[in-house]
């Protein structure tokens, strides 16, 4: 396998190990919110966590003071 | 350059094929606001890959400090409008929750034309596998609560 094509490759798996876990974290979420409308607020309370992690990282990496 | 723009249009095409396929399936009447849960869920984390894959790109140089600056920003904005979206899911309000789904589609866009054009290819591959994921999620989103 040429040099080329062994970069091409990788990159082709970076992708695949980005979405697949993303994938399969989708499915099982849909699955469980959809069997169980409890399940809703636990989804809502980790998607609040995820999303102010995004922000947190972006204010740090900005220099500006925590929100 | 043209078979590297062949191969991102397929992951994007695959990828929103994917996604509005699992959408579809869940997304029916009042099961709608736990589907856009789930998805804005899912969301959070694509765009945190996204927010990793451009922060490697930037230690390692390939990124400039306004480039990385601009790219924080709006990441800033989405995570905002994220949480705005799940103010809007606990209230069930639908309506608010497609108006911000729609603002965080805007954003994504304008990431995609004026900044993803920019990234080298170390970065490109990862990065617009993440934002046309996120792109796809949002567009069936939009879709399935009446919008655009």
């Amino acid at each position: 396998m040429d040099e080329k094509t062994a970069r091409s490759v990788q990159v082709w798996i970076q992708i695949g190990e980005a979405l697949l876990p993303i994938g399969v974290a989708l499915v099982k979420e849909l699955r469980g919110a959809l069997s169980n409308p409890e399940h809703l607020d636990a989804v809502l309370a980790e998607s609040d966590a995820t999303w102010e992690r995004i922000r947190a990282r972006a204010r740090e990496e900005l220099g500006d003071p925590p929100a | 350059m043209t078979r590297r723009i062949r191969r991102f249009s397929l992951v994007l095409v695959l990828t929103g094929l994917w996604m509005s396929t699992i959408l579809s399936v869940g997304a029916c009447g009042h099961k709608l606001i736990q589907t856009t849960a789930v998805a804005n869920q899912q969301l959070a984390h694509v765009i945190e890959s996204l927010q990793s894959g451009e922060l490697v790109g930037f230690q390692a140089g390939r990124i400039t400090t306004t480039d990385h600056q601009r790219w924080q920003r709006t990441f800033d904005q989405i995570a905002q409008i994220g949480l705005a979206v799940n103010v809007a899911l606990r209230a069930g309000d639908g309506k608010t929750a497609l108006a911000q789904i729609t603002a965080m589609l805007d954003l994504l866009t304008t990431l995609e034309r004026q900044d993803a054009p920019k990234l080298q290819p170390q970065d490109a591959a990862v990065i617009l596998a993440s934002l046309g994921a996120a792109r796809s999620l949002l567009a069936t989103l939009a879709t399935q609560t009446g919008g655009r």
